[in-house]
C-alpha cells in the first residue's frame, strides 16, 4: 500500500473515531446520561420530537455542560495539534512545540494579566469582558513571545533553530517571573482562578464563548493546512525551499502569526495544556510519514479525539471531584517527550 | 543573451574581500567548472548566483534579466540548484524527497511520478525508492538530492533554457558515481542546459567541463579551456601543488598528476 492511500485510510479512521469520542465524553460523568437521552435530545434539536419528555435533567446536563465542554476539548486539542505540527515544520525539528519555544508561556502571561485585570473590575462587567479580554491579551502575549524569539534567532542569513529554542527558554523564565508577580498581587479569589486556570481545564466552556472561538479556531486550522506544500519544502532547508520557488519570508511570517493566534486563544480558554502539540503530530508522523498535506489534517482529527479522551479521564479518575486536564496531559506527555529525547540521544550519540 | 552572465561581481564582508570583480558566462549547452582552493570564494560566488547573497557591486543576469528580478516561482522552473549538503531530517521516503522537486511545476501526478522514476534510475537510486531518507548513507543522499534537482528542471519550460548549478556534487560519492554524476551533467548540457559545477577534482573537471574558471583569493585567476587553465605554472602558483601534466591517452584532455 502506498503512503498516500495509507494516509487516506488513517484519516478516514480518525474521522470515525472523533464522533465516538464525542458520544463517550457526553455520556460519562458525575450525572449518568444514557445513550437514549442523547438520541432523544438529538431528535429534539433536529425538530423531530417535542420539548416535553422524561430525562430532561440529563438533557440539561448535556446541553449546558457536557456538549460545550466536549466541543471546547475538540477545538483546543485540534488547534494545539495543528499548531504543534506547523511549528515542527517551521523549525525543522520534530521536538519543537509551542510550549518549548515560549509561545505558550508568553500567552499564559498575557492571559494571567487579563484574569487579574478582569478580577479587579466590578462583577457586572466580568462575564462579558472575560470572553474577549483574556483571549486577546493571551494572543498579544503569545505573539510578542514569538516575535521576540524570531527577532533574536533571525539574521539576514536566515534563522538559527538553536538560538530560537534558547530564546524560548529565556522567555519562559521571564513569563514565569511575571506570573509570580501576578500571584503576589492578587487576592484570594483571583489567586484561585489563576491557579486552576494555569493547571488547565475545559470546565469553563460556555456556548457564548464557543460561538466566538469556533470560527476563529477552525479558520486558523484551515489556513495552516493550506501552507502544507510550503512546509514540506521548508523541511529540505530554507535555501532549498527558496530554490523551489517558495516565498519563504512570507511563509514564515504567516506561520508565526497563525500559530501564535491559535496557541494564544487555546491557552486563554483552557489554560496550560501541554504536550498535545508535541505528541499528536509525532504519533501521526510515525503512522503516515511527515507529508504536511496529510499530517496537519490527521493531527487535527487525532488532537481533538485525544484531548477529549484526556478530559474524560480527568473527570472520572477522582469523581466527584475532577483533575485539571493539564495534569493529565503532562502525566501522559512528559514521559513520551523523554522517550523521544532518549531515542534522539541514541541516534546522535 | 541566453544563459548565465556573471558581471563584475564583488562581495565584501567586514574587512574581507570575498569576491573581487568576478565575471564569466555559462551558455546553454556547456559545462563550466569552478575550481579553487578552500576559501577561494567558490561558495560565495554560488550564493550570489542563486540570489541568496546580494553582491556589493556587479550583477548576475539570467537570460538577460538580473536574477533578483525573476519571480521566485518562475525562476524555480528554470534553475535547479544542488547544495553541498542538506539538513533534511524528517523521515520522508526517497520517492517523496524527489517528488518535492516537482513542487514548482504544474504537471499531473502521473507525469510527476514518471519523471521521478526516470530521474532515480538515472542516478542509480531507483532501488532505494521506498527507503526512509534519513537512513541512507551520505553518498546515497547526495544522489537522491541530485535526482530531486533534475526532476525540477526535467523539461525545458517556456521561460527559456535551463540552468543547473551543482555545488561539489561528487564530494560524498564513490568513483563510479562521481563519473556518473558528471556524465549526467554532460547529458543535460546536450539538451540545451547551462551547467555550472563546483569541483575539487582537477581531472574530473578536465574530462567533463568545456571551460574552467579558476578562483583564488576571491579573484578570477584563469578562465578557459582545460588545456589552457591546467598548466604546471598556474597550478603551482594558485593551488600550491607541484604537478606533471600529460595528455589523456584516449581523448587528449590534460591529466594532472602530483609530482
Amino acid at each position: 500500500m502506498t503512503r498516500e492511500s495509507r494516509a487516506r485510510l488513517f484519516m478516514a479512521a480518525l474521522a470515525m473515531i472523533l464522533p465516538a469520542t464525542i458520544v463517550l465524553s457526553i455520556s460519562i460523568g458525575a450525572v449518568p446520561v444514557s445513550l437514549a437521552d442523547f438520541l432523544q435530545l438529538l431528535q429534539k434539536w433536529l425538530g423531530f420530537a417535542s420539548d416535553e419528555g422524561a430525562g430532561s435533567q440529563s438533557q440539561m446536563v448535556i446541553e449546558v455542560i457536557r456538549l460545550p465542554r466536549t466541543l471546547l476539548g475538540i477545538l483546543v486539542g485540534s488547534t494545539l495539534a495543528v499548531c504543534g505540527g506547523a511549528m515542527q515544520g517551521l523549525f525543522r525539528n520534530p521536538l519543537a512545540d509551542p510550549s518549548i519555544i515560549g509561545v505558550s508561556s508568553g500567552a499564559a502571561l498575557g492571559a494571567g494579566v487579563g484574569i487579574i485585570l478582569v478580577g479587579m473590575l466590578p462583577v457586572a462587567f466580568v462575564l462579558t469582558l472575560q470572553i474577549y479580554t483574556v483571549p486577546f491579551l493571551a494572543f498579544l502575549g503569545g505573539f510578542g513571545a514569538t516575535l521576540l524569539v524570531y527577532k533574536i534567532g533571525t539574521t539576514s542569513h536566515g534563522s538559527s533553530v538553536a538560538t530560537m529554542l534558547l530564546a524560548g527558554i529565556a522567555i519562559g523564565a521571564l513569563s514565569g517571573a511575571g506570573m509570580g508577580i501576578l500571584t503576589y498581587i492578587s487576592d484570594d479569589t483571583m489567586l484561585r482562578n489563576l491557579t486552576f486556570w494555569q493547571m488547565g481545564s475545559l470546565g469553563g466552556a460556555t456556548w457564548k464563548q464557543l460561538l466566538v472561538i469556533i470560527p476563529i479556531m477552525l479558520g486558523i486550522q484551515l489556513f495552516l493546512i493550506a501552507q502544507a506544500k510550503g512546509l514540506n519544502a521548508l523541511l529540505l532547508g530554507e535555501s532549498e525551499a527558496r530554490h523551489l520557488g517558495f516565498n519563504i519570508q512570507n511563509l514564515k511570517v504567516r506561520l508565526i502569526i497563525l500559530t501564535a493566534l491559535g496557541v494564544g486563544i487555546a491557552v486563554s480558554v483552557s489554560g496550560m495544556i501541554g504536550f498535545v502539540g508535541l505528541v499528536v503530530p509525532h504519533l501521526v508522523r510515525m503512522t503516515i510519514g511527515p507529508d504536511h498535506r496529510y499530517l496537519l489534517t490527521a493531527s487535527a482529527l487525532l488532537g481533538g479525539s485525544l484531548l477529549t479522551l484526556a478530559d474524560v479521564i480527568a473527570r472520572v479518575i477522582v469523581t466527584p471531584a475532577e483533575l485539571p486536564i493539564g495534569i493529565v496531559t503532562a502525566l501522559l506527555g512528559a514521559p513520551f517527550f523523554m522517550s523521544l529525547l532518549w531515542q534522539q540521544r541514541n541516534r546522535i550519540g | 543573451m541566453d544563459g548565465l552572465d556573471v558581471k563584475n561581481v564583488s562581495v565584501r564582508l567586514g574587512n574581507h574581500q570575498l569576491l573581487e570583480d568576478v565575471s564569466f558566462l555559462a551558455e546553454p549547452g556547456e559545462v563550466v567548472a569552478i575550481l579553487g582552493p578552500n576559501g577561494a570564494g567558490k561558495t560565495t560566488l554560488f550564493r550570489v548566483i542563486t540570489d541568496e547573497l546580494k553582491p556589493d557591486s556587479g550583477n548576475v543576469l539570467l537570460h538577460g534579466t538580473p536574477v533578483q528580478y525573476w519571480a521566485p516561482e518562475q525562476r524555480a522552473q528554470v534553475v535547479g540548484i544542488l547544495p553541498q549538503s542538506s539538513s533534511l531530517n524528517f523521515p520522508f521516503t526517497v520517492q517523496e524527497v524527489v517528488l518535492l522537486g516537482r513542487s514548482p511545476c504544474s504537471t499531473s501526478s502521473e507525469q510527476n511520478d514518471q519523471y521521478v522514476k526516470e530521474a532515480l534510475e538515472k542516478v542509480d537510486a531507483w532501488h532505494l525508492q521506498d527507503r526512509n531518507y534519513t537512513t541512507l548513507s551520505g553518498g546515497e543522499k547526495q544522489r537522491v538530492h541530485l535526482a530531486r534537482v533534475l526532476v525540477q528542471i526535467w523539461t525545458e519550460p517556456e521561460q527559456g533554457a535551463r540552468l543547473l548549478l551543482l555545488d561539489e556534487p561528487t564530494s560524498a560519492l564513490d568513483p563510479a558515481h562521481q563519473h556518473q554524476t558528471l556524465r549526467i551533467a554532460r547529458e543535460f548540457a546536450r539538451h540545451r542546459v547551462a551547467v555550472v559545477v563546483i569541483l575539487h577534482d582537477l581531472n574530473l573537471a578536465s574530462q567533463y567541463a568545456d571551460r574552467l574558471v579558476l578562483l583564488s583569493k576571491g579573484r578570477l585567476q584563469a578562465h578557459g579551456k582545460p588545456e589552457k587553465v591546467l598548466t604546471k605554472e598556474l597550478l603551482k602558483q594558485l593551488l600550491d601543488i607541484d604537478v606533471c601534466i600529460l595528455p589523456h591517452p584516449v581523448n587528449g584532455n590534460p591529466v594532472v598528476l602530483a609530482e
